[in-house]
């Protein structure tokens, strides 16, 4: 299931201490079952092929509890069985070990809790969708330029629309041309700064004026892409790979020009102001790499969120992570303290897989297209936040 | 507790859903129109005061009630509560102290406005005799001398939802629709809550005829004049062009009830001897067509994550052949249920072949000496669903006020020890569903044994149909 395995990475690396601390509760419940016994054999499995991965890590940490509490562990079939099977229920994974004394097998069962999306809570957050603009055609990036125009990207084109009796309207619309091979997985990004457009897509540029000619010219270029904004002002820019849908780990920030990083696929601030800045970056390896504003790295945490981007509502910095899942993709937005991230309100429903996910250029909204994996349409969303729940 | 070698097989998730033809719309929601229902079960009341019943009964009782009444908390699709009527909560005191805070400017489909003095009333005379007051700013406490972890799990039950019976005996809820027509066991009509505090549910009406055979509701599907009905298990799998189905995770327990009146099967190791004639993965295979799967547990692996403990369902070895005389063996089953008998006629035989002189008879009859009984899972929360299974079986778990898992497992391993209960198969519950229903995804519609009729619309409206 997807959420299940989604969630799977979550107990690596910034959810270690946790994990550690539900291993150290089994190790006692299994040392009050054993403690006549000084010799253990250990094994340990996994119900589902997917959880395989967790068990060298969970082997370990039991191995190490054990042998710390004195037992020692032997492959000897004279030893006493202690089988470890991580299980899951609806709830989430479990960790269960059979202690195969002559006496009877005792059962000791400990929940391993990892990252949780949603709540029990009422939310004092809600995420809240708009829907913008659809198509048939990949919706590359929106714009809402001072409430009332609409700037759509496509492969093909930029359009324009106007707001009229509450509708989206068509004003203009003009193509774009990419001067190299395009991704298989095309993304591209719309800048807006008063009367002027700039539309990007992989190795080309296309400029523009929404007063004139919407796109004058494209034309090849190896420039940055905004990718995140503070109150209209770029805080974050990077190059995208030629033909691949990724950046290269190039990037710009306010004051840090020639910073590298391994290869992304997107990008969240975690902070408020400048000089509390951190960042959080989707690699293309799947991991979410989490670092302070002079790039030092604060952890890791793998196959945590497939996109993620950042915005600043009244209550404070979010970051907006999605989620896949079978039957549409899910969006949480998460507080991070630390290195450790805070799931705030209910997860929000798409209505299919998201194919692109940008903050605004206020910095205060986001918006996020959706694929509809039954008829192939794009759902172009504005996605805010109402902090007065 | 049985615990037996595992063999290690890869669990597909239970919870991944079959489905055919449920696809996604993209076009906007549509106002109006009537949604048709067909069920076998005569549900004979909507009285969230009183809830007992069989099985099949009280499942549909739960999803017509939710159209009218809600309760304080609800639980999601993992089973989590969440907040419903009431905005918040706070636990203190160690989990014997609740606080609910109620939400503002909800009201009953007669006007009237929900409080907590009102919410208070009802929970005290709820099916959990919930030791709830008012207090003030809209708060809602339930305060016991011990700490219920589970308590936000009963809440959520349908048992707890606030209602309120107007003075010409109506009964009024919160939810998307309103009770419009009721006829025991026959019929039941809803209207939309225009005000509902959610935002109006897409439907103008729903209406629900009961005590209809699978074979009609069936006929009715495909003639357009229901569009949603039960379907047969054996209607899944099979090429049947056009059908559109929702197939629910392995959520009905077929289990084996043996009379604990009945001298014959006092001897838990002569129960365990009819347990071990039976061959579920025979069974499973031939007459179920590999739909659903055999039960080791009274709880499903996707629930509890601890069911695949009780090992493998068939025996290591062939049961010792046994020299019983007597009486053949009575094996009740519910008449009006075709699978039961099925099973019934199989377990005479597997016994009659063990050594065991056996006989299928019809009816929950007295003089049976064990019934082959279904029974739906009533809550995602482990601990209420197997109390709620053992009672059905009529048994008596010892389980207390708030089982941990590890209670939990004991108390299961007991009830499977004393083998007065013995489960069989887990199944799907399936529906088929008209042409006409659209959603935007298929789990805000139809989820375990849940439905969401607020979040589905038709297309195109049955008013310009039928001319309503």
């Amino acid at each position: 299931m997807a959420l299940l395995c989604f969630a799977l990475g979550c107990l690596s690396f910034a959810s270690l201490r946790d994990l550690s601390v539900e291993v150290l509760e089994m190790v006692d419940k299994i040392e009050l079952a054993a403690a006549t016994h000084k010799e253990l054999r250990l094994t340990c499995e996994a119900i589902s092929e997917q959880d395989a991965g967790l068990l060298p890590e969970i082997r370990s940490l039991l191995s190490t509890g054990l042998r710390r509490r004195g037992f020692v562990l032997v492959e000897s079939d004279t030893a006493l069985h202690v089988a470890v099977t991580l299980s899951r229920s609806l709830h989430g994974r479990i960790l269960l070990a059979a202690i195969h004394d002559p006496s009877g097998d005792r059962i000791a069962i400990v929940s391993l809790t990892s990252l949780d999306f949603g709540s029990g809570e009422e939310p004092a957050l809600l995420l809240k969708s708009r829907l913008l603009w659809e198509s048939d055609k990949p919706i590359l990036d929106v714009a809402v330029h001072q409430a009332a125009a609409l700037l759509v990207l496509t492969a093909e084109e930029v359009l324009l629309l106007e707001k009229a009796e509450e509708r989206w309207m068509e004003v203009k619309r003009a193509p774009v041309r990419m001067g190299e091979r395009p991704s298989r997985d095309l993304r591209g990004r719309l800048h807006v700064s008063g009367s002027s457009v700039v539309a990007h897509l992989p190795g080309t540029i296309c400029s523009g004026n929404l007063l004139g000619e919407l796109v004058a010219h494209c034309e090849p270029s190896p420039a940055s892409w905004p990718l995140l904004y503070r109150t209209g002002s770029v805080i974050f820019r990077g190059f995208p790979a030629a033909s691949r849908n990724y950046f290269d780990g190039r990037l710009q920030t306010p004051g840090r020009v020639n910073v590298s990083i391994p290869p992304f696929l997107s990008v969240a601030a975690l902070g408020d102001r400048e000089e509390e800045e951190g960042w959080a970056v989707v690699g293309t390896d799947g991991r979410l790499r989490l670092y302070d504003a002079e790039f030092h790295w604060l952890g890791s945490i793998d196959r945590w969120a497939a996109e993620v981007t950042s915005l600043r509502p009244d209550c404070g910095p979010l970051v907006l992570a999605v989620r896949p899942e079978e039957g549409g993709d899910k969006l949480q937005a998460f507080r991070f303290q630390g290195a450790r991230p805070r799931a705030e309100g209910a997860p929000l429903g798409l209505p299919g897989a998201v194919t692109a996910l940008w903050s605004s250029a206020d910095g205060e909204s986001a918006v996020i297209v959706v694929r509809d994996p039954e008829n192939g349409r794009y759902e172009a969303h504005e996605l805010e936040v109402d902090c007065n729940r | 507790m049985r615990l037996m070698n595992w063999k290690w097989t890869v669990i597909v998730s239970a919870l991944l859903l079959s489905h055919a033809g449920l696809m996604q719309v993209l076009a906007r929601p549509k106002y109006g129109g009537t949604l048709r229902v067909a069920t076998r079960s005569g549900v004979p009341d909507l009285h969230p005061g009183t809830w007992v019943g069989e099985a099949l009964e009280l499942s549909w009782k739960r999803k017509l009630s939710v159209l009218v009444f809600e309760g304080l908390l609800k639980l999601d699709q993992q089973g989590k509560p969440q907040p419903l009527l009431a905005q918040s909560w706070k636990v203190s005191d160690g989990g014997r102290r609740w606080e609910f805070r109620l939400r503002a400017g909800v009201r009953l489909h007669d006007g009237t406005p929900l409080t907590p003095a009102m919410a208070a009333d009802v929970l005290r005379a709820s099916v959990f005799d919930f030791p709830a007051r008012a207090e003030g700013d809209g708060r809602l406490v339930i305060e016991s001398d011990t700490p219920d972890p589970h308590l936000p799990a009963r809440l959520a039950h349908p048992g707890s939802a606030i209602y309120m019976e107007t003075s010409d005996g109506v009964l009024v809820g919160t939810g998307p629709f309103s009770l419009n027509r009721w006829e025991r066991h026959q019929r039941a009509h809803f209207v939309v809550n225009e005000e509902y505090w959610q935002g109006r549910p897409y439907l103008d009406r729903v209406e629900i005829s009961m005590g209809r055979s699978l074979r009609e509701q069936r006929l009715e599907l495909q003639a357009g004049a229901a569009d949603l009905v039960e379907l047969p298990l054996e209607a899944l799998g099979t090429p049947d062009s056009g059908l559109r189905f929702w197939s629910s995770p392995p959520l009905e327990l077929v289990l084996l009830a043996f009379s604990q009146d009945r001298s014959r099967v006092k001897e838990a190791d002569f129960r365990r001897l009819v347990e071990a004639s039976f061959n579920r993965e025979a069974v499973h295979e031939v007459l179920l067509g590999k739909r659903g799967e055999p039960a080791k547990a009274f709880l499903p692996q996707w629930l509890t994550g601890y069911a695949f403990l009780f090992g493998n369902t068939r025996p290591a070895s062939a049961p010792p052949r046994a020299t019983i005389t007597g009486p053949p063996l009575l094996i009740g089953y519910a008449p009006s249920d075709s699978l039961a008998r099925t099973l019934a006629e199989r377990l005479a035989l597997d016994c009659s072949q063990a050594g065991i002189a056996a006989r299928a008879v019809p009816g929950d009859s007295p003089g049976s000496d064990l019934t082959i009984k279904r029974i739906r899972l009533n809550s995602l929360n482990a601990a209420l669903a197997l109390r709620f299974i053992a009672e059905q079986a009529g048994l008596d778990p010892d389980l207390s006020a708030s089982p941990g898992l590890e209670d939990l497992l004991a108390a299961e391993s007991t009830l499977l020890d004393e083998a007065w209960a013995v489960p069989l198969f887990y199944l799907p519950v399936s529906y088929g569903l008209s042409e006409r229903i659209k959603f935007r995804s298929i789990r805000d519609f139809l989820f375990f044994d849940d439905w969401s009729l607020a979040d589905i619309w038709l297309e195109p409206p049955l008013a310009s149909i039928s001319g309503e």
